[in-house]
């Protein structure tokens, strides 16, 4: 009877020990990479993605109701334009600096301006009617509205 | 003035003339005006349409040459971009004359400010800015950029512009000039149509006037006159013509006249004909007379083909004496055949006298020489020294009686000569080695000249020549006591008048000398035997007085004439005059090779004779390439009695495999083959280095010796053939490889004869300059024979002599040694010489004699005798306890071999003839050794070797043939018959004693 006891106590403390080692899952909705923001008056909840793509490679230029669209980057080396790019651009930081490298020196077009945190963003798409920028999930987005990108 | 149709024509080609002048004028004003544009526009527009483009590439490479800086992140790349923009500088300067100056500097300006906002920008981007400021000075960039792209596009457009414009002016210049041209044109034209219409209405009325007036003539109104209107050409005519029709209405009154004048000779005429009727009568009767007379003449012309009969009778009588005349000289040839024959007999008498002289000469050189030795010593210095005289005065006689057989030679025409090709250099080179020393030894100086104009090298025989020139310049040293002796080769003197040579291709060689010199009656007889410059010269210089004569003999065979300029007391100058080339090549070349015969396989028996005619080293001895199966068998028989084997090729291509396979000693060849010609197969297996030295000997029907001898083979028989000769071939292909020899010549062209002439004696021949290359061959190969020429004798080749010497002592594989020297050596060289050799030839020896010296050794060889007789072992010979038998029918040569043969120890049997001395060997079986003498009365040597031979005990009997004559063949023929070796007389007791030893010696080695 004693073996059988402390064949017991051996299974139950490895199944202890194997409860204590697996890691403990976030039960919140992850945070998303980044959200793209802009100015509080402007009239879209949500956006298609080849527009916004197009609005920062300056293909389209004006908003559906005629406004001029200011696009807004961050830093090339920020993790955030990296996402963007990729998951709305579909291309590469350096594919998007070479393209707008041609546009420079060709003489056709200027990128938008880099702002080097998100907080000048911010600001920016707070004080440009017609901007539209991108930030990170967790950033302080004060009046500056989301916008759906489907 | 005269309004002449002249004047007319002249005036309206002038003023078309002058029309066309005007027009080309105008024309021209008008193109030089629209090529002045075109000028403008080549100069100014074209290179400005070239340039335009060019700088807005180059603005377009500026704009990407910044994007691709920015694209690689490379700050220092943008460096390049002032060099484009230096570039677009460069260009608008180049196009300073034919831009706009304002708008060029503009371009300029703007260029500078994009280019310099350009950089700026470009660097802040690879730094890596790009906030709003960043934007805006990109933004002012673009601006630059479109304003220096806007310059540009200015520049061009103001071209085409411009270009429009030049076009349009020059256009329109084209157009007014063309509109000018035709007015003055039609102007130009409608005026000379006006004048030439108003001149051919008058001109043509004129003619028809002519014209009527003319027809009214034809018809015979000659007095209707023609109206003369006007003051042209055409009133000329009008006027002539009229006065022609009043002269022509004179002429026909006269023609009246004329014919009533002819009727009345018609008359006359006919009157005269009736007269000559009457004498055509009287020619008839006289033409009958003629015909009698031609009767006659027939007559005559007959007796006179009777006189022609006669004469044809005549003339047969004639042939028949010609005929007899004809018969006469056929007489007379066979008289000169019979006298060639006696000239023939004459040199044999030669030939034999020498040897009646020789033979007493020998006995007397023996017996001197054995006194002279003193080897019982009882004779007193004095005695021994007489001897010695003896002995050289007979020596010198016998010198005196080879030159005689010498000339005896030429004069016989028996001298053969070689003719080749020889440098002139070498010739006179050698003579000056050899009389040099000689000539210093004089105190006499001694100079060789040759002229310029002289070829470097002449056909002849070199030998010969040198022999001419030995004897001259030997004299020259000889008769000169004081001064200078000098040989010179140069042209004749343009003086001198020469019997058959040519100047141009004559050579002089000329020897002067300052000696006594030859009086003028002695000029012509110097020349004939045995004569000197006087007697008393003889007796003070001593020689024969021969050798001019030979030398001119030689002279005359070389086609060359020898001649004695000279001034008793002043010293002689003898020229030999020689062609260039020397003719008789053809002559001297092909008997030679034609008439050497094989030398026969002699009477020591072949080591070969095996059962089945199987050769003892398994080797095919023959290959018989032939398709004629009956003459095969024939020739298997032949070759199989001598105990040789055979195989037999039926066809070209197996002959050839077959002597590849087999390396057969020698090939008997057909010509005619099924597939290839014996020729092929010929030059074939001469191409294989494999068979190349395999002897070839042509047997064929067709009869082309020439051509069989030209590709190399030994020889060449025609079927049918007799059978000696196909034996004779058999043997000559069948016997052991060639013995090879050595020759150590330094002068390439006698080295060359020397090979040639050892050739016949079926050796293998290698000839070497030097010592040096001697002793390398050596090393490789065994020699037979070494014939080294001493005439110069240097350090090497002493020095060659005596290691061959050493290696003889230390009993190594070295050739017998044969020396020859153009010079008398002197005692001390005489001795050394003789220690190393077996035999020395000096002065005078021929090449023949030398070959007889080969050609002994070589039969010693053959007969397994050791190969060099020791020499100056005679002294140490012994010969005791040998049976010796002598034959001759000299007494004193019997004496004195007796003599010399006993005092070594030998007991010693004389025979008087060949059937004495084979009835002696039935009695003296245990005979060691014969000598025999070739010519007895009874039975000669050559007979009695013979028969000796022919017994089985005598096989290997020495015999040693004595050979008085030394008349080439001798020495064949005593070999032929059988004998051992041979010695030509006079004998040299030493010779004969080291030679015997040698064999006595081989036999017991045996």
């Amino acid at each position: 009877m004693r073996a059988i006891a402390v064949g017991r106590f051996v299974l139950f403390a490895l199944f202890a020990l194997l409860v204590l080692v697996t890691p403990t899952h976030v039960s919140a909705e992850p945070s998303p990479a980044f959200v793209v923001i802009v100015n509080p008056q402007n009239p879209y909840l949500a956006l298609d993605r080849s527009f916004v793509a197009d609005a920062f490679l300056k293909k389209v230029t004006r908003w559906p109701n005629g406004d001029v669209i200011k696009p807004v980057d961050l830093p090339p080396r920020s993790r955030t334009r990296a996402r963007f790019s990729e998951q709305v651009l579909k291309r590469s930081i350096a594919a998007v600096k070479s393209y707008w490298n041609q546009m420079i020196f060709s003489g056709r077009d200027v990128p938008p301006p880099e702002l080097s945190t998100e907080e000048e963003v911010v600001k920016y798409v707070l004080t440009h009617a017609g901007a539209v920028g991108y930030v990170s999930g967790d950033a302080r987005l004060g009046d500056a509205k989301i916008v759906t990108i489907r | 003035m005269r309004l002449t149709l002249r004047a007319s024509l002249i005036a309206i080609v002038s003023i078309m003339a002058a029309a066309f002048l005007v027009v080309i004028v105008a024309s021209d004003l008008v193109t030089s005006r629209v090529r002045e544009r075109l000028v403008e526009i080549e100069q100014r527009q074209i290179p400005r349409l070239e340039l335009g483009p060019r700088i807005a590439a180059d603005f377009a490479e500026l704009t990407r040459t910044f994007q691709d800086a920015v694209a690689a992140q490379d700050a220092d790349a943008l460096e390049q971009t002032r060099r484009v923009r230096d570039r677009i500088v460069a260009r608008l300067e180049e196009g300073k004359a034919v831009f706009d100056p304002a708008a060029s500097e503009e371009l300029r300006v703007a260029l500078d400010a994009y280019h310099e906002l350009a950089l700026d920008v470009s660097r802040r981007m690879i730094a890596g800015e790009g906030g709003e400021e960043m934007i805006e000075r990109i933004t002012r960039m673009q601006e630059a950029q479109a304003r220096a792209q806007a310059q540009i596009d200015r520049v061009v457009a103001f071209d085409a512009r411009y270009l429009r414009g030049a076009f349009d002016d020059a256009r329109a210049a084209l157009l007014a000039g063309g509109r000018t041209r035709l007015v003055i044109t039609g102007t130009c034209l409608a005026l000379v149509l006006g004048l030439a219409i108003v001149f051919t209405r008058g001109f043509v009325r004129s003619i028809a006037a002519l014209h009527e007036g003319f027809a009214r003539f034809g018809k015979g109104e000659l007095d209707a006159l023609i109206p003369v209107r006007g003051n042209d050409e055409i009133a000329d005519v009008a006027a002539g013509a009229n006065q022609m029709a009043k002269n022509l209405a004179e002429l026909e009154a006269e023609r009246e006249r004329a014919a009533a004048e002819t009727r009345e000779l018609l008359e006359r005429t006919r009157e005269q004909a009736a007269r000559l009727q009457a004498q055509e009568e009287e020619l008839r009767a006289t033409n009958e007379e003629l015909q009698a007379q031609q009767e006659e003449l027939r007559l005559t012309n007959e007796e006179l083909s009777e006189h022609a009969r006669q004469l044809s009778e005549q003339r047969a009588e004639l042939e028949a004496k010609n005929e007899e005349l004809r018969e006469l000289s056929r007489r007379l040839e066979q008289k000169a055949a019979e006298l060639a024959t006696v000239s023939a007999f004459k040199s044999q008498f030669l030939a034999n006298m020498s040897h009646e002289l020789r033979t007493p000469l020998n006995s007397m050189l023996l017996l001197s020489q054995l006194l002279a030795d003193n080897p019982e010593g009882n004779l007193t210095p004095k005695q021994v020294e007489y001897a010695r005289t003896v002995n050289g005065a007979g020596k010198d006689l016998l010198f005196l009686i080879n030159q005689v057989l010498d000339l005896a030679k030429i004069e016989a025409g028996r001298q053969e000569i070689h003719v080749e090709p020889v440098r002139v250099e070498d010739i006179v080179e050698r003579i000056r080695r050899v009389f040099a020393p000689l000539a210093a030894e004089k105190g006499l100086s001694f100079d060789v000249g040759i002229a310029d104009d002289v070829p470097r090298s002449i056909t002849t025989d070199g030998q010969r020549v040198g022999q001419i020139l030995t004897n001259l310049v030997g004299n020259a040293v000889k008769f000169t006591s004081r001064g200078a002796v000098k040989l010179a080769v140069r042209r004749p003197d343009p003086s001198v008048e020469l019997r058959t040579l040519r100047r141009e291709t004559t050579i002089a060689f000329v020897v002067t000398d300052t000696g006594s010199g030859i009086a003028s009656e002695h000029r012509e007889r110097i020349f004939e035997p045995f004569e000197q410059g006087g007697e008393a010269g003889n007796r003070r210089h001593g020689g024969t007085g021969l050798g001019l004569a030979i030398s001119r003999e030689l002279a005359t065979l070389l086609g060359g004439e020898l001649r004695l300029e000279s001034t008793a007391a002043e010293g002689s100058t003898f020229v030999c005059y020689l062609p260039e080339r020397c003719e008789r090549t053809e002559k001297t070349e092909e008997p030679r090779r034609a008439a050497t015969p094989a030398p026969k396989r002699a009477a020591t028996p072949a080591p070969v004779a095996r059962d089945g005619g199987a050769a003892p080293d398994d080797a095919t001895h023959l290959l018989v390439i032939e398709d004629d199966p009956l003459f095969l068998e024939v020739l298997g028989r032949i070759i199989g009695e001598r105990g040789l084997s055979w195989l037999a090729a039926r066809d070209g291509a197996t002959g050839l495999r077959l002597a590849r396979e087999r390396r057969p000693r020698g090939i008997i060849l057909d010509v005619e083959l099924p597939d290839i010609d014996g020729w092929r197969v010929m030059e074939a297996l001469r191409a294989d280095p494999a068979t190349a030295s395999i002897p070839v000997h042509f047997v064929s029907a067709t009869d082309a010796p020439d051509r069989g001898l030209a590709l190399g083979a030994v020889g060449y028989l025609t079927k049918p053939a007799a059978k000696k000769d196909l034996v004779r071939v058999v043997e000559s292909l069948g016997r052991q490889r060639a013995h090879r020899v050595l020759v150590v010549e330094s002068d390439a062209s006698r080295g060359q004869t020397l090979a040639e002439q050892l050739a016949t004696l079926e050796v293998e021949t290698t000839v070497v300059k030097s010592a040096r290359e001697a002793l390398d061959v050596l090393e490789k190969k065994s020699f037979a024979c070494m014939i080294v020429d001493l005439s110069v004798p240097d350090i090497e080749e002493l020095e060659l002599l005596e290691i061959l010497q050493r290696r003889a002592a230390a009993s190594q594989d070295t050739p017998a040694v044969v020396l020859y020297t153009d010079r008398p050596p002197s005692r001390s060289e005489a001795m050394r010489f003789e220690s190393y050799a077996s035999v020395v030839l000096d002065e005078g020896a021929s090449t023949d004699r030398l070959l007889d010296e080969v050609r002994l050794f070589l039969r010693r060889l053959e007969a397994g005798m050791p190969r060099r007789p020791t020499p100056n072992q005679s002294v140490g010979v012994r010969l005791e306890g040998k049976k010796l038998l002598v034959v001759d029918d000299d007494m004193r040569t019997v004496y004195a071999l007796s003599a010399a043969l006993r005092a070594k120890g030998a007991e010693v049997l004389v025979a008087e003839n060949g059937a004495v001395a084979l009835e002696m060997l039935d009695a003296n079986p245990d005979v060691d050794a014969v000598v025999m003498d070739v010519m007895m009365p009874e039975m000669d040597g050559y007979e009695a070797t013979r028969r000796i031979r022919a017994q089985p005990r005598f096989e290997r009997l020495p015999i040693v043939s004595l050979t008085a004559k030394a008349m080439k063949g001798d020495a064949e023929r005593s070999i032929e018959a059988g004998a051992s070796a041979y010695l030509p007389k006079p004998i040299d007791a030493d010779a004969l004693l080291s030679l015997l030893h040698s064999f006595f010696t081989g036999e017991e080695k045996a």
